[in-house]
Formats: C-alpha cells, structure tokens, sequence
C-alpha cells in the first residue's frame, strides 16, 4: 500500500517537473524575439528610459494636467515600441491609489494593428467632432471599469494616432489633448 | 500580417500553439503514467484534439482581459505574436512562413481527407449498388454471422458481397449497419479468418465506432489548418483499430485467425490487387499511402502476437483530469 502510494507520488511528482519544464521553456521562447528584434512592447520604469533607448520621434507628452483631477505625475506605467512599428502606453494612477484614471495611447498611423486601452470602454453617445488645436478629432462619453463615467479623445497628429482615454469631465481631457507636446 | 492579427488570426495562431502544448503534455502524460493500452492512449489523444479547438473561445467568455495586449506582456508564460512581429528589412519573415504554412497544412488536408472521402463516396456507391451474391455465400455469411453477432448486444446487420479483387472489408451506417465484404476476401479466408475479421467489424458496431469517428473527423475538419489534428486524427483511428482487435480476440480467444486475416489485407507492390498508378506524383502518392497502410498491419499484427499477457491497467481519471487541467492551465498562458 505504501509503496503504491510513494510510486504514485513520484509519478506525480514527474508529471510537475515536466510541466515546469514545459513552462521554463516557453519562458525562454518568448524572450528570443526580443533578441533579434530589440525594440519590442516592453514595460519601461519611465518615459525618459524609453526616449533614451527606443527611437520615439513622434510620440508627444502631455504638458498639462489638471492638478486637480488628481492623476500622479509620472506616469505609472510606461510600455513603449520601435519596431514593428512606433507606439507608446502611458498609464496615469490615481495619486495615492493603485487604478488607473487616464490612458495615453499613440500608435504609428500605419500600424496594422492597434492596442487597446486596459480600461474597458462601452461607449454610451454618438461621438461628437470636435477640434484639438487645429487637428479634427473626436470625443465621445462612455463608461469604462465598474461602470465609472470616462471620455475619449482621438485625433491624428503627424504620423501618429493619438488617444487619450481618462476617468475625468470631457472638458478637462480636451485640456489635457490640447497640451500634447512632442518629448523633445 | 493584419489576418494574423484579427480575431480568426490570433484563434488558428493559438489553436496551433495550444495543440502542439498539448500533444507535448499528452505525451509525457504517456510516459510518466506508463500509459500503454490503446484505449486509455484514444482517451487522451481526444483531448489533444478537441480542446485546442475550445480553448480560445472559452478563455474568451471567460478571461476577456487575456486577450489584451497588457496580459500578453505581463502574464503571458508565451505571446505567439511576439514571434509574427519580428520585422526584418520591411518583411515580417515569420510571420509569412507561418501562412505559407497554414496554406500548406489545408492543401494536405484537402488531398488527405476531402477528396479521397469524395473518391470512397463514389466507390461505396458503387459497392453498394453492385452486390451479388449467391446461395452459398449467403449460406457461409448467415451460419458465421449467426454465431458472432448473436452473442453481441447489436442489431445484427445486412452482409453484402462486392465483386472487388482487392481485399475490402468495411461497415456502413450508425444504427443499422451493413458489412461490405469483397469476394476475394470471402474465398481466401478460412472459417476462423473469416470469423476474425467480422468481429472486429461487430466490435466497430458495439463500439459505435461509426459515430466516434465522425465526431473526431468533425474536429479534424474544424482544425483543417492545424497540423496536429493531422497527425493526432490519423493515430485516434489506429487507436480504435487497436482496441477493436484486442476485444476481437478477447471474444474469439484466436488472435492467430486474426493475425492471418489482417495479413490477407497487406497492399503488394506488384501485387495482382494493385491496381494503383505507381509513377510520377500521383504514384508516389499511392505508394506513400500503401507503405503507410502495410506498416499500420504491420504493427497490428505486431501488437496481436504479443497479446497473450496484456498488461491490463485501470483507466485513472485522476491523471487524466490532472493531464487534462495542465493542458487548459499552460493553454491560458500561451497567447
């Protein structure tokens, strides 16, 4: 009975270092893409170290946020790209609290594919053209994560596609799109 | 690149990935369980064909945020994308030689299964409409049919006799059946052959083989571009071959009737039975197909001979679930 039971344990045993196996080698091929193409989606600890490593010429950065929409400067989460193709995430907390309250999402014009926002949107209005300085844009109300009320602004600027998704009044968003200025 | 990007894109990618997973777990499964019999082995290789074809969709309805760029970057163990992406000199080499090899993979499914199911279709019907027999044939059929099918609990089913010179023996239909015999079959095999061959036909028919195998081929259809369901419908069919000589020799207690019958079905080269074209790229397509079908007897009669102390374990449906929960855990992770 024992020795039925120590077999078992040992097979089972087997069975769960082959599936690490299994695990460490997926690990290890997910990260040679990053070998021959090393400007990949990756998570950066600041814009600055993105700007420094990717060749971002056209990603912008907001000069403005309304101090008192209470969104953390810098921002939280920075996940930047060059290659296939330029795109930059930008995530803005909450100060003193971990969720996400504004979401800055530029993408290289050409892309044959976008990212979509970590907020879940459903839009509630028809979207409503407005301007951002002199580029044509548009805006529309919806309701992102448990059902928080949020805006959307998109609008092409140069060769990119500019979004910016935040859990704030509509008119303050269109302040802060109004602000977007290249890094440089 | 933008297919492989949209939802029907990033499904196959991961179909795919997910199938190759699972055969991989499915087969250490079979070596650290000791997993041996063909029926425990058909078990499992279901998995490996169903459950890539679910996985996507289920994750989902269920985890909608998995299919986030975030999750592939964050959570994911293996994002399949990163692969497609790689741009080099304005191309994207793998991600071509991945639909390069989607479009390979359906061409072969078409040439493998849509169009010899065309062929037999004809053929079947031809079988079908050409039956004769004669008093003594229906003597021969009705004295050893009696005796196989009446200890069987299955309906007895019609027995018809085609003029093939090849050895052609098959079962048609899901509730009433009808077993297809060629005459050449019928004139070269003995009473104990004969006996052989036709209850492996009634274990088919207990078995519901007819119903199983058009399950499985739905799936296999549903995966046309998937080359493991290629591979892994292929063997599920020879698991069942396996399974129903093993319950035909438990009932006949003959496995030597068995061998000699299997061994009258072997395809000979220069045979008189050939009637294949044996040049060019059709011929080797025959030939490749021949080979394949004398190996498949080969190890059938591989397996009867060392049948006379089968190593008989208990189905475990602790290690099949646990096979089947790493399966859909390391399918999450893969994206």
């Amino acid at each position: 009975m024992l020795n039925r039971f120590l077999a078992n344990s040992w097979k089972l045993i087997r069975f769960l270092i082959a599936l690490a196996f299994i695990a460490a080698l997926l690990m290890l091929m997910n990260r040679l893409p990053s070998l021959v193409q090393k400007h990949g989606l990756k998570k950066y600890s600041s814009f600055d170290l993105a700007k420094k490593e990717l060749n971002l010429k056209n990603t912008r950065l907001p000069a403005y946020i309304p101090e008192h929409l209470r969104f953390a400067w810098p921002p939280s989460e920075v996940y930047a790209q060059d290659a296939p193709f330029e795109a930059s995430i930008m995530h803005f907390s909450f100060v003193a609290k971990k969720e996400i309250g504004l979401v800055v999402r530029q993408v290289d014009a050409k892309a044959p594919y976008t990212f979509d926002p970590v907020m879940r949107i459903k839009r509630t209005k028809e979207p409503v053209s407005i301007f951002v300085r002199d580029r044509k844009a548009v805006l529309f109300s919806a309701l992102c994560d448990q059902d928080i009320p949020c805006n959307q602004i998109e609008w092409p600027e140069g060769n990119m596609n500019i979004t910016l998704t935040g859990k704030c009044p509509a008119q303050d968003l269109i302040r802060i799109a109004a602000s977007m200025l290249p890094a440089d | 690149m933008t297919f492989l990007h949209s939802l029907p894109g990033i499904y196959v990618t991961q179909a795919i990935v997910h199938s190759f997973i699972a055969l991989v777990i499915v087969e250490i499964s079979f070596f650290v369980w000791g997993i041996k019999d063909h029926l425990s082995k058909f078990r499992y290789r279901i998995l490996t064909l169903t459950l890539p074809a679910f996985m996507f969709p289920l994750y989902q309805f269920i985890f909608p945020e998995r299919g986030t760029w975030h999750f592939r970057l964050n959570t994911a163990l293996f994002d399949s994308m990163k692969w497609i992406d790689i741009k080099i000199e304005g191309i994207y080499p793998f991600g071509l030689i991945f639909i390069l090899f989607l479009a390979g993979v359906t061409c072969i499914f078409f040439m493998q299964e849509i169009l010899p199911l065309i062929r037999n279709r004809s053929l079947r019907e031809e079988f079908s409409e050409g039956v004769e027999q004669t008093e003594a044939d229906r003597r021969k059929i009705k004295e050893i049919g009696d005796r196989i099918f009446a200890g069987l609990s299955i309906g007895k089913p019609s027995v018809a006799i085609i003029d093939e010179e090849a050895p052609v023996l098959f079962t048609r239909g899901v509730k009433n059946h009808t077993v297809f015999i060629s005459r050449r079959l019928l004139d070269t095999l003995n009473e104990e052959q004969l006996k052989g061959a036709l209850t492996h036909e009634a274990v088919h028919m207990l078995r519901g083989s007819s119903i199983k195998t058009q399950g499985i081929y739905l799936a296999r259809m549903l995966m046309f571009y998937n080359p493991v369901s290629l591979v892994e419908f292929r063997r599920i069919v020879h698991d069942d071959e396996f399974i129903c000589d093993a319950v035909t020799v438990s009932k006949t207690g003959n496995p030597g009737a068995l061998i000699e019958a299997l061994s009258a079905f072997y395809h000979k080269p220069d045979g008189e039975d050939n009637s294949a074209r044996t040049d060019g790229l059709s011929g080797m397509k025959e030939r490749i197909e021949m080979h394949s079908h004398n190996l498949m007897l080969d190890e059938r009669i591989a397996v009867l001979k060392e049948m006379s102390a089968p190593e008989e374990k208990p189905f475990s449906l602790f290690q099949f679930s646990l096979t089947a929960a790493a399966i859909l855990s390391a399918g999450y992770l893969v994206v």
